[in-house]
């Protein structure tokens, strides 16, 4: 496509890859092709983060937890509840403040996919540290991602990896990692799971020092068969894995889920976006050039038809808009009452997305949370998207919505903070 | 006259004989007997052999299967035929007395796979490992309505609700919910965005269950029998109330999660089903004082059971076959249905399945609810 992007293309391109439709984000992109466009986006990508603070070292934590004093088995409690909350805080700041946005999209992706919980793990420094692998590798080379995920100490936690041993198998990683992270249903047989689980045992955890340890007595050193190939090690294992191009249709697929619809993904599109994928040896922007200039992401049957997560609803909201900014503390709870509880998602295949964001429950919460931020006075204080004075109605509803609005908008006579309540109390505003 | 002939004529004539057709029949809404199912999901795929115990079985006791799990004649309750229930399921040994409660043994489906995902899909959907259907099992019973609500989870997810035909909510209680729909508009839209649409039927059935559950949120005198504060007991606190405040939802839904024990289970285990005994103990007392326990089955379900061997992490791994708990007054209970799980005759050391998930719906939908009974073939199991 080489047509120039005019507001509804360049606002259609940052939503999709970012929270929200930023103003001058939409503005700078209008008249650029669309891969000028996606140059410009993928170009000074900043992989700074701010420090996440004070985590209690895992020998404090255990003595605590280990202890018979209850007094003490309280103070854990807190302690890990602060810092659990203080970790979610972390990352909601940081998506709030990121001047790459599309970072911090992907590692969210990447998160629901390579998916782990406080909840299990109980080691809030370990899921930072996951964190930070995610983002390195979001935007880089998946066979680095899993090869690293793989030896992540709250991954093997979580998936009681570290407890796999060669007396001993524990097959919760190798069901995970044939069924989620790589080649997917119906492409392996329970034969397997229990070869790549004897391939990984030994493969634990030193909390204290929060690495991956090889065990090596735990260890089955026997040949095991994978999907037909005879391999010893682990790491073997992801190689064949990655061997498989139904590894590289398994994440083309979800890039269409996470880029494009709500709707099944069309396979004419995600087959042709994973053997690229697969080629390039994994290389995760290939993949994503690939769909961002693909004909249905540009296709307009396809605006408003994906619905927004709670990080799109409520960061995108709040970066977009000169609504009062709410205490991280309070957006951490929001997230969870939306249902994307970060760093605690609901089990080990992460956020279903889609219309699954929106149930009773939830719709509530998001109608309720949009009408007090758009029923209170805009905050002035804020410059971040108040440069849009001299807009009129169908600008408005063309920047702030996928598609026209469901109900009837009112004039501009009637104040703009008027309007702007409707347009994000419109059903399409819960869409991207 | 065959079957459906029969319905559709007392549809239109209203002889109906004591709530047989609920909700064809006008007398069941004004004398609020409805027959109601309150489902209760145990997430992660529950240990049945630790819940509804073989303790007689020497494979059970061989400790070179089992070595950190077995229980013992004094930590089980002997309800007969060699089976005990877990010491931790005590609050309900009453209810099994009065032949309120009953089990149905080795449940489960063909061609398990172990997936969490796959087999929560094929209990929510009375589906096959080859064939997920679009609606939950519910949604494929139920007769189709223009008002009120069929099915409220009180948690996350609509599961077996889910549906175009089925009017069901997700809340997190019924307060909460009354006071959140108040400023809701009556959307009414036909579009050809499913994304738009989805969001548009959500809000319509929004509104229409705001309306039959406004009394539910205030019966505070049901709050007694709930002395524990937890959520799963909450979460049956608020069933309770919007069943006796009278609204007009079939079934109920709520779900006690941490059942995926692959390491370290006894103790969390025992925990979880003290949990489980204490919620539905008080949630049958609210019943019987309400006068609605003969309305009432409830049942709980879970993905898969677990391995008859236990791993080396102390724990179990995916199974196949588990018990079902089926309780309420009108529950032919007492009885354990089925057979005591075959642990000799095992498939890769799980326990095969004895009844198809379908006969158990199956069950449900044609003696509890007397419709029609798309899985007549897998036969019933006659627990109601």
């Amino acid at each position: 496509m080489t047509r120039k992007l005019d507001l509804n293309a360049s606002r259609h391109l940052v939503s999709r890859t970012g929270f929200g439709v930023e103003w001058t984000s939409v503005n700078q992109l209008v008249g650029n092709t669309p891969e000028q466009a996606i140059n410009k986006l993928l170009r000074k990508v900043s992989y700074r983060t701010p420090g996440a603070g004070y985590f209690t070292p895992w020998n404090v934590q255990q003595n605590l937890m280990e202890s018979s004093n209850s007094d003490h088995k309280k103070r854990m409690h807190t302690m890990m509840s602060r810092e659990n909350h203080r970790l979610k805080e972390w990352w909601v700041g940081h998506m709030m403040n990121t001047p790459s946005p599309i970072l911090e999209k992907m590692t969210l992706f990447w998160h629901s996919h390579f998916t782990s919980s406080l909840n299990k793990v109980e080691q809030p420094s370990l899921l930072h540290q996951q964190n930070l692998l995610l983002r390195k590798h979001a935007l880089g080379n998946f066979g680095n991602m899993l090869k690293d995920i793989a030896k992540n100490p709250a991954m093997s936690i979580y998936l009681d990896g570290h407890l796999n041993e060669k007396h001993a198998p524990n097959e919760n990683f190798a069901r995970e990692l044939l069924e989620l992270f790589t080649v997917g249903r119906g492409h392996y047989s329970n034969h397997d799971i229990r070869e790549v689980s004897r391939a990984f045992t030994g493969w634990g955890v030193n909390r204290y020092q929060q690495r991956h340890q090889f065990n090596h007595k735990d260890h089955d050193e026997k040949p095991k068969k994978v999907l037909g190939k005879t391999v010893q090690s682990g790491d073997e294992v992801l190689r064949v894995l990655l061997g498989s191009r139904h590894t590289a249709n398994t994440i083309a697929k979800k890039f269409w889920s996470f880029f494009i619809s709500d709707g099944a993904p069309d396979v004419r599109y995600t087959s042709v976006w994973a053997t690229k994928f697969y080629q390039s040896n994994y290389d995760i922007k290939i993949l994503l050039r690939e769909v961002l200039t693909s004909k249905p992401f540009w296709d307009e049957k396809y605006r408003g038809t994906l619905t927004k997560s709670p990080a799109d609803l409520v960061i995108g909201t709040l970066r977009t808009l000169p609504f009062k900014r709410m205490p991280k503390k309070e957006m951490v709870n929001i997230f969870r009452l939306l249902g994307q509880d970060l760093f605690d998602p609901p089990n080990v295949s992460g956020w279903k997305g889609g219309h699954y964001w929106i149930d009773s429950q939830t719709l509530l919460v998001r109608k309720e949370l949009l009408s007090g931020w758009s029923g209170a006075n805009l905050n002035t204080k804020v410059n971040r998207g108040d440069q849009y004075r001299n807009l009129s109605v169908e600008e408005y509803e063309k920047w702030l919505l996928p598609d026209k609005a469901v109900r009837e908008l009112p004039a501009l006579t009637g104040g703009k903070p008027r309007l702007i309540r409707s347009l994000t109390l419109d059903p399409m505003y819960q869409l991207t | 006259m065959n079957r459906r002939e029969f319905m559709q004529f007392s549809a239109l004539t209203t002889l109906t004989s004591a709530g047989l057709f609920p909700t064809l029949s006008l007398a069941d809404t004004v004398n609020n007997k409805r027959r109601i199912v309150v489902l209760v999901e145990l997430e992660g795929g529950n240990d049945g052999l630790n819940t509804l115990v073989p303790y007689t079985d020497p494979i059970y006791q061989d400790k070179k299967i089992r070595r950190n799990l077995t229980l013992s004649k004094s930590q089980v309750i002997d309800v007969g035929s060699n089976m005990g229930m877990h010491s931790s399921l005590k609050p309900l040994k009453g209810l099994w007395d009065k032949d309120q409660l009953a089990w149905v043994q080795n449940v489960g489906f063909a061609q398990p796979d172990g997936s969490h995902f796959r087999s929560r899909d094929i209990w929510e959907t009375a589906g096959t490992f080859n064939h997920i259907p679009d609606e939950g099992w519910l949604a494929q019973v139920l007769p189709q309505r223009s008002y009120g609500v069929d099915g409220i989870v009180v948690g996350q997810g609509l599961g077996p609700m889910s549906g175009k035909r089925c009017r069901s909510v997700v809340m997190q209680d019924p307060k909460t919910f009354v006071q959140q729909a108040e400023s809701l508009d009556d959307l009414d839209l036909e579009c050809s965005n499913p994304s738009l649409q989805h969001i548009v039927d959500v809000q319509k059935q929004l509104h229409g269950a705001k309306d039959v559950l406004e009394r539910s949120a205030r019966m505070r005198h049901i709050d007694r029998y709930f002395p524990v504060r937890r959520t799963f007991n909450n979460d049956l606190r608020s069933v309770a109330k919007m069943i006796v405040g009278g609204a007009d939802a079939s079934v109920y839904k709520v779900s006690l999660g941490g059942f995926d024990t692959h390491a370290s289970q006894a103790v969390p285990h025992k925990n979880l089903l003290h949990y489980l005994a204490q919620g539905l103990d008080s949630f049958s007392k609210a019943m019987i004082s309400s006068h609605m326990w003969d309305n009432v089955v409830v049942m709980t379900y879970s993905e898969f059971g677990r391995r008859i061997k236990q791993n080396l992490s102390g724990g179990t791994d995916h199974g196949i076959a588990a018990p079902m708990l089926v309780m309420g007054g009108k529950v032919k209970g007492g009885v354990l249905y089925g057979h005591n799980p075959d642990l000799k005759n095992h498939d890769n050391w799980n326990v095969r399945h004895e009844f198809d998930i379908r006969s158990v719906y199956g069950t449900i939908t044609e003696n509890w609810w007397g419709y029609e009974n798309p899985w007549a073939n897998q036969g019933k199991i006659d627990f109601v």
